[in-house]
């Protein structure tokens, strides 16, 4: 059960996003639109064989302040499977690693770097902390090993507060990688291969699981 | 000059990998772009150290629109870790996107293409000429 809970649609369809991820060996994947583009989704409709592959439908929120990322928040909860916060601030972070509404935190690599609050709050809330292979990908000398260095660093706090990492392929259709590679790709920042492989299989899971359990509740 | 015994040559494991791509991809290009990832990744040393040699580069049939490629690397049996990393941190060859994944790995060349190339996929001859 390996899951790719980020993945922008671009100008595919994403019949042909579905296809890739069977053939590379996910059962679950999630498109994630950014909150200026927002559609709307509907691409169940549009997939006819997505029965062995759950297609969940996601919105990145960036916002400049707290007050913003909340009214986005509540903008975007209910329509959507997954919901994602593009690191930003301080600030912004904090309010997002403390919202259980969250799902994930996106684009570590921007932003201000996350310090050891933010983390406690991830682990408290259970808000998971992106690992985004395509902005290693994607890119090249100084950037990159900015981007390492910063991925690296970020595990430290991780594993030190026990909050969830997840690791995504974070780009488009052609930056879809497999399991393994994204595994292979995560030892470069100090990823082992079981904390790797938890963050391809079970974590992504666990991670969505919250959002039913909350629906559930939200029902009674 | 004398070959060295094979017990004398180091260990290696032959990675199947498979190219997804929105157009043509040159053996040549996708060679110095693997290379590229290598020592960018990993810096000369390791890459001395992988023993890279590509074996094969066949063209099989397309795949939902996408261009596929199959191919064969060799590589140093404890070095399959950072080669899969530099397989999967190509983002593009001669400008075209691709997406690599690794098939398998395998300990002789034989198994790898019995276990891993489809026979009756590829579309183009085998390139002749192994390696580069």
């Amino acid at each position: 059960m390996f899951s790719d809970l980020h993945i922008h649609l671009g100008n595919e369809h994403p019949e042909r996003l579905v296809k890739v991820a069977l053939r590379y060996g996910y059962s679950c994947i999630a498109v994630i639109e950014e909150d200026e583009c927002f559609t709307g989704g509907g691409f169940d409709a549009e997939v006819g064989s997505s029965g062995k592959l759950s297609l969940l439908h996601g919105v990145e929120i960036r916002a400049e302040d707290v007050a913003e990322l909340h009214r986005k928040i509540r903008k975007y909860r209910r329509s959507v499977d997954v919901l994602a916060v593009r690191s930003g601030d301080d600030s912004v972070n904090r309010a997002a690693l403390k919202d259980k509404r969250v799902d994930f935190l996106a684009h570590l690599e921007q932003g201000d770097e996350l310090n050891h609050v933010c983390m406690r709050y991830a682990a408290e809330s259970g808000v998971a902390i992106e690992f985004n292979i395509a902005s290693i990908i994607h890119s090249k000398r100084g950037a990159r090993a900015k981007v390492l260095q910063r991925m690296s660093e970020t595990l430290k706090l991780v594993r030190k507060y026990g909050a969830n990492a997840i690791l995504t392929s974070g780009g488009t259709l052609y930056d879809i990688r497999a399991p393994r590679e994204l595994i292979a790709v995560a030892k470069l920042f100090g990823m082992e291969r079981e904390e790797a492989l938890k963050a391809v299989a079970e974590t992504p899971l666990k991670v969505l699981k919250r959002k039913e359990e909350k629906d559930a509740r939200l029902v009674r | 000059m004398t070959r060295l015994l094979p017990s004398l040559r180091g260990k290696k494991r032959y990675i199947v990998f498979e190219i997804l791509s929105e157009g043509e991809v040159e053996k040549g290009e996708f060679l110095k772009e693997l290379w590229n990832s290598l020592y960018s990744l990993f810096g000369e040393t390791v890459a001395s150290s992988c023993k890279l040699w590509l074996i094969d580069f066949d063209r099989e049939n397309a795949f939902e629109g996408f261009e596929v490629y199959t191919g064969i690397v060799r590589c140093a049996h404890k070095k399959t870790d950072e080669v899969r990393a530099a397989l999967a941190c190509i983002p593009s060859v001669g400008g075209k996107r691709i997406s690599i994944r690794v098939r398998g790995i395998s300990g002789t060349i034989k198994a790898a293409r019995r276990k891993f190339i489809k026979h009756g996929a590829v579309v183009a001859t085998r390139v002749a000429d192994r390696g580069t």
